[in-house]
């Protein structure tokens, strides 16, 4: 399974005999747009899904519901708007923050970053919101656990260390970089799929991983392959996020 | 900040305006609360709970009556099919969607705040909710989701609650299994169950059912009430539709349209909730195997085949053995499997059209390695079920070995069609417990997996703390009583694994987390005196996840080392050696109420009941070895504390406990002081008047060991304690007992004790006919409800048959009444017998026990164990002989030898009508003591005409302990003691020749067996030299008559001691 993604790059001018190993593999085709169908699904596309399934012919599978406010709850977190995706999250099912601790509170704490940004935005703001929110959402559980403890403490020097005033030290900085979102994001979208009894990530991802694992071995043992062998999906992660049309391009050949 | 919100919500809902408003405030109650403990505590202690269940139940009233109403304005049956969808969802259905959502957070808030909701009757609302007929799915779904939070929640209740009867009944998950666990709840959640999966939300639906029963079902009466409503069966069912998937047969259409997509992602919960139903009982496992869809699919090959017969093709019935590798039962050396044995996993089979591209190799394996091989397969099921364990990982393959294990030990009480036992044996220890090991290996504490584990997702953490607790069980499941199993178990690394992790359990603290951390000091403000004290009052707190996780795989490693150590010397020693018993005797430690207040801290303090049981468990197999029992148990000084767990509130630790005792009061125990100081004698005696049968029959068999070497003084003491009454009252059994055999259907005298024995069916009987059918599912009602048009087995009388053969075996209350009546007289025989044995044979003890039974009450007690039960019913031909009204049974005057004709079938007595042999060889080796005494005895025993009577017919007893017995019994009567005594020896053998025994004696002589023939031979001469002068035969009888005689008096004696020590040994071969 691994090598199937990779025939998308076989064009390399000089063929190594592993390439055309390669090439003589003829993936399935079902199986490929099964793979490219459950990203799309699981990664929360409503509409490329749409489009790919009207295009490779498949059926969509019956969870558009779910996908829908999938997408609504990840906007929010993107858009910095955290409380009406908790409230969201909470609609979809309450369950999910009430056991997961740790991501409850990375929402709140990206809440509170939220927070933060906003009454340092002007120097005549008023911190006290900030304070307060502090105090009685992240406070509490921060007593419970080490982890948790020291990025709060974190979150908190924002106050101090505000943004315009120069140069952050990295760890502060990467706090508000949008990634975090992002990160926070993908988890929220992994943790609702485990709920409603799916995959958590998208099988794609692990099959990419599991390239990554084989190229690995296969060097390690001194295995006779290419020197470098490109996924041809370039940086995954810099790509925009509403990305429909370069995702299904990539996908589809 | 977020506090304010809490009390205007709370008002709303009490005071309800609109009910807008109310779904409003419950959303903002519920935004409030999920993730935040503290609030929700807060919302308790505000009253919350009371206007939840008030409009959770009248909504429930409000729409079930509406929903009637629509459904009868229909008129029509199929209308509610399709109404269900296009239902709308009212502003009330709101309502009681986002408070049932609220109970669903406050429960996840642990048990604490089970206990208010269940105060506040919130319960039996959300059950009402259950019915699909009359709620919308989703609340359904919903309802179904906070159902199991709930269940979740009372998971964490500290276990000792459950110490005592009385407590027990006081806990939460007593009462949550209480109202569950009612006829109309488990018709819904059947009814639930029975919808066709496909669509997400019924798949949610069922996934949500079986993951409720899964979590709840553990007590018999529960099993009964799942089996009895069908559950058992859709189970299977689902179960079935997933194996299909994996069925290798291209399906006919017939097949696949009855066939439902179902979720593969919970095969794992379906698994664990069948075998959480079959567990601990062999009919409703029967019932799982035997239920339609099981059988169709996995059908014997047998049955298979001749279903198949009308349309598709013939090799359907070897296609599931492509799933696993095979497994040779015999190699030869020359074999070239042999090198491939460690690539065992890599060898897939020839016709799978998918492996086409290897053939060659394939091929060449097939021609060479044939025909030495014995290639016996696996049931279907099995194959499927090792099949799925060896594709998937975690919690579905530990699932699939569980149901494995268990299905296995069914096959063991119930074999048909099983393979061998070696067949098995080698699939198990080559394809499961690998597998299994390597999960022990994985999940413990040390391993790399689990170091990363904080890093993992709540679930991913969830499933391998499930690996860890359950993996050591089902091994424990996999290696009980099979010693080749348990060998294979322990050449891995698994031992020192398990050992390790048990050493871990004991360092996790107690309170691993710390308390939240409150921006106020918490005021205790003054509470709403008009406020439902018990509904607002959180309930004492769980204990962390943490700390039940290691309460549970410390119990289950327990086990998994007791099933390891239970019947190999060699192994209880590694065990020994790799350090376990300081972590034993730890475990043995109970968990005392006192010092919970004033530190609570360490685990150390204590253990719930379950993990006292396995410990003694664990310490009664490590007990059988001797050299164990005189070394390291004694060093740890395992006496005192099991000594105390015997007198624990938990019946169920008591008889833990006292089967642990048993072993250590043994003479060759070094612990018998010890145990004896510290007062064991008055408390087993106590024990014995217990109401409960396990207990009153492990301390018989407890003061049954203890007895035998005992000073006179202390048995004397021990038999005043026990009192004769009681022990007259045990034997005589229930004044109501009916008759052992007891005529069948066909009047026919059946001995339904030794029947059970040969379970066999036969499945050669001719097919049944369609009433058969008919009178089978009618007997079986729930299978009536399945079944598909269409579809019948051949043998579908066989099976109803064997169903209910097994049935009566397990749960006839009369025959495990009268099972284990005749168990607790064997023990009280056994106890008599140990009491009359001594070392010295100075007959004083016998001289006792007669004196205060009384020599009539005492003989008639011992004739009524030997004789056969009721003569009237026993048939003609062995009536004149058994029955006790026969003046003699042999009468000397004629020659004719009735044992030389003992072969013909009509001088064979009726051996149904006779008590079960245990009991018969149990009376005859007291027998044998009361011979071994003094020369008075054996004339006393002599003069007993009517039980001497009743012993002859014994000779020819089918089984060969009892003959050797009575060879023996007969060889002490006619024993000379020394030159005094021969006079008196002469005349009680003139008394046996009279009774018929030197016949007797013969016949033995010619016996089969050895041991009966070489003891019958002594006792001839004895009998030629006493009646003849020993003068005309003394040719014959050689010299070593004399000597071997005399080295048989000491042998005689020590013999009484010796066989009285096998038989106190015997507990060694019990599981």
């Amino acid at each position: 399974m691994s090598s199937s993604t990779v025939s998308v790059s076989a064009t390399t001018p000089t063929q190594h005999s592993f390439q055309r190993k390669i090439d003589d593999i003829k993936p399935s085709k079902t199986d490929i747009n099964f793979v490219v169908m459950d990203y799309l699904v699981s990664e929360g596309y409503p509409r490329a899904a749409e489009k790919f399934a009207k295009e490779a012919n498949i059926r969509l599978p019956l969870e558009g519901e779910s996908i829908q406010s999938r997408v609504e709850i990840r906007r929010a977190i993107h858009a910095g708007d955290i409380d009406s995706a908790i409230t969201k999250i909470n609609d979809l099912n309450p369950q999910i923050l009430d056991t997961d601790s740790a991501l409850h509170f990375a929402l709140l704490r990206l809440q509170l970053i939220e927070l933060i940004r906003a009454c340092t935005s002007s120097a005549t703001a008023d911190i006290t919101p900030a304070l307060n929110f502090a105090s009685s959402q992240l406070a509490p559980r921060a007593a419970t656990n080490p982890d948790f403890l020291k990025d709060l403490e974190l979150t908190m020097s924002l106050l101090i260390f505000l943004p315009e005033t120069g140069t952050l030290h990295k760890e502060l900085t990467d706090l508000l970089e949008p990634s975090l979102r992002r990160n926070v994001a993908s988890k929220v979208n992994e943790a609702i799929l485990t709920s409603m009894g799916a995959r958590g990530e998208a099988r794609m991802r692990s099959l990419v991983r599991l390239r990554q694992w084989a190229e690995t071995k296969a060097r390690a043992v001194g295995k006779d392959i290419p020197p470098s062998l490109p996924l041809g999906l370039q940086d995954v992660d810099e790509r925009p996020v509403n990305g429909n049309g370069e995702t299904g391009d990539v996908m589809v050949q | 900040m977020g506090r304010s919100t809490i009390p205007s919500a709370l008002s709303e809902l009490s005071n309800p305006s609109t009910p807008e408003a109310q779904v409003a405030a419950l959303q903002k109650l519920k935004n409030e609360i999920v993730g935040h403990g503290q609030r929700k505590e807060l919302a308790v202690t505000h009253g919350v709970v009371k206007p939840l269940a008030g409009l959770l139940r009248a909504e429930a009233r409000r729409g079930g009556k509406r929903r009637r109403n629509v459904t009868n304005g229909h008129g029509s049956g199929h209308a509610s099919e399709t109404r269900r969808g296009v239902e709308q969802w009212t502003t009330e259905d709101e309502l009681r969607f986002q408070a049932t959502l609220v109970v669903g957070s406050l429960a996840n808030g642990g048990p604490a705040f089970v206990a208010p909701l269940l105060a506040g009757h919130v319960l039996p609302p959300l059950l009402e909710a259950l019915r699909p007929s009359e709620t919308p799915a989703k609340l359904v779904t919903t309802t179904l989701k906070t159902l199991n939070q709930i269940v979740d929640a009372i998971a964490q209740e500290k276990p000792w609650l459950g110490m005592s009867e009385s407590s027990s009944r006081s806990s939460l998950a007593f009462a949550v299994n209480e109202s569950i666990y009612t006829r109309l709840v488990i018709e819904s959640l059947a009814e639930i169950l029975a919808q066709s999966a496909g669509t997400i939300k019924v798949n949610q639906q069922i996934e949500s059912v079986v993951c409720l029963i899964m979590k709840t079902c553990r007590d018999e009466y529960q099993k009964k009430m799942l089996v009895d409503a069908g559950m058992l069966d859709l189970l299977a069912d689902k179960l079935a539709a997933v194996a299909a998937a994996d069925d290798s047969i291209p399906t006919t259409e017939a097949r696949r349209s009855n066939r439902e997509p179902f979720p593969r992602g919970c095969l794992s919960e379906l698994l664990e909730t069948i075998s959480a139903i079959i567990k601990d009982s062999h009919f409703y496992t029967a019932r799982f195997l035997y239920s339609q869809s099981i059988q169709q699919l996995f059908g014997w090959p047998k049955e298979r085949s001749t279903a198949t017969l009308e349309g598709s093709n013939t090799s359907q019935a070897s296609s599931w053995d492509k799933l696993i590798p095979r497994v040779h039962t015999m190699a030869s050396k020359s074999d070239p499997y042999i090198k491939q044995w460690p690539a065992l996993g890599a060898y897939p089979s020839v016709t799978a059209d998918s492996y086409s591209r290897l053939p060659s190799m394939e091929s060449l394996q097939q021609t060479s390695g044939r025909s030495v091989i014995t290639d016996e397969s696996e049931t279907p099921l099995f194959i499927w079920l090792m099949y799925v364990a060896r594709r998937s990982e975690g919690r579905e393959r530990l699932s699939a070995c569980w149901l494995l294990a268990l299905l296995k030990k069914f096959g063991e009480r119930w074999p048909l069609n099983d393979p061998s036992k070696t067949t098995r044996e080698r699939h198990f220890s080559y394809l499961i417990i690998p597998l299994v090991e390597k999960m022990i290996e994985e999940s413990s504490p040390t391993s790399e997996q689990t170091k990363r584990a904080s890093t993992l997702s709540p679930s991913a953490r969830d499933e391998m703390r499930f690996v860890l607790e359950r993996s050591p069980i089902v091994l424990a499941e996999l290696v009980a009583g099979n010693k080749s199993l348990q060998t294979a178990a322990v050449h891995a690394r698994t031992l020192p694994t398990l050992i390790q992790t048990l050493k871990k359990s004991f360092d996790i603290p107690a309170t691993s987390s710390k308390p939240l951390w409150q921006p106020r000091s918490s005021s205790h403000e003054v509470k709403d005196p008009t406020l439902d004290p018990a509904s607002s009052t959180l309930g004492r707190a769980g204990l962390s996840p943490d700390l039940l996780h290691a309460f549970k795989y410390r119990e289950s490693i327990l086990l998994a080392l007791a099933a390891i150590a239970g019947d190999q010397d060699s192994l209880r020693k590694m065990v020994i050696e790799m350090g376990a018993a300081t972590h034993i005797i730890e475990a043995l430690v109970p968990y005392s109420e006192s010092n919970e207040q004033s530190n609570a801290s360490s685990v150390r303090e204590g253990n719930p009941d379950s993990v006292l049981i396995a410990a003694c468990k664990v310490t009664r197999s490590l007990s059988r070895s001797v050299s164990v029992l005189r070394t390291s148990l004694i060093d740890h000084g395992v006496a005192q504390p099991v000594f105390e767990l015997s007198t624990h509130p938990n019946v169920k630790v008591q008889i833990a406990a006292t089967e642990v005792i048993t072993n250590l009061v043994l003479d060759v125990s070094p612990m018998r002081t010890e145990i004896l100081e510290s007062g064991v004698l008055a408390t087993l005696c106590e024990q014995c008047r217990s109401a409960n049968f396990d207990l009153r029959f492990g301390s018989l068999w407890a003061l049954k060991h203890l007895c035998l070497g005992l000073p006179h003084s202390m048995k004397i003491q021990c038999l005043d304690e026990l009192g004769v009454g009681w022990l007259v009252q045990v034997l005589n059994g229930e004044p109501s007992k009916p008759a052992m055999g007891t005529p069948n259907a066909v009047g026919e005298q059946v001995d339904i004790l030794n029947a059970v024995d040969e379970p066999h069916m036969d499945v050669d009987d001719e097919p049944s006919s369609e009433e058969d059918d008919d009178a089978m599912t009618e007997s079986i009602p729930s299978m009536r409800r399945h079944q598909r048009p269409g579809s019948r087995y051949t043998s579908a009388t066989n099976i109803r048959d064997r169903l209910q053969q097994i049935k009566n075996d397990e749960q006839d209350n009369r025959l495990n009444g009268e099972r284990d009546d005749i168990r607790i007289q064997e023990q009280a025989l056994d106890f008599i017998r140990n009491f009359v044995s001594e070392d010295k044979a100075s007959g004083e003890m016998i001289d006792h026990l007669l004196k205060t039974f009384g020599h009539s009450r005492f003989f008639e007690l011992l004739d009524a164990k030997i004789r056969p039960k009721n003569p009237s019913l026993s048939n003609p031909s062995s009536q004149t002989q058994a029955s006790s009204n026969t003046p003699s049974y042999w009468p000397s005057n004629t020659h004719r030898t009735p044992f030389s004709s003992s072969t013909t079938p009509v001088t064979q007595p009726n051996w149904a009508a006779y008590p079960s042999t245990e009991l018969i060889l149990a009376t005859v080796y007291i027998l044998v003591h009361l011979a071994n005494g003094r020369p008075a005895h054996r004339s006393l025993l002599i003069s007993q005409t009517t039980l001497m009577q009743h012993i002859l017919p014994l000779f020819t007893h089918p089984r060969r302990d009892i003959r050797v017995a009575c060879a023996w019994m007969l060889h002490n009567l006619v024993w000379v003691e020394d030159h005094t005594d021969e006079a008196a020896t002469r005349e009680r053998a003139i008394s046996l020749r009279q009774l018929g025994f030197e016949e007797g004696a013969r016949v033995l002589g010619r016996d089969m067996d050895l041991d009966v023939k070489q003891r019958a031979v002594v006792s001839i001469e004895q009998f030629d030299k006493l009646l003849n002068g020993g003068l005309s035969r003394s040719g014959f009888a050689s010299p070593s008559g004399f000597g071997g005689g005399d080295g048989g008096v000491g042998g005689l004696s020590s013999m009484g001691g010796r066989l009285g020590g096998l038989h106190g040994w015997r507990h060694d071969s019990r599981g």
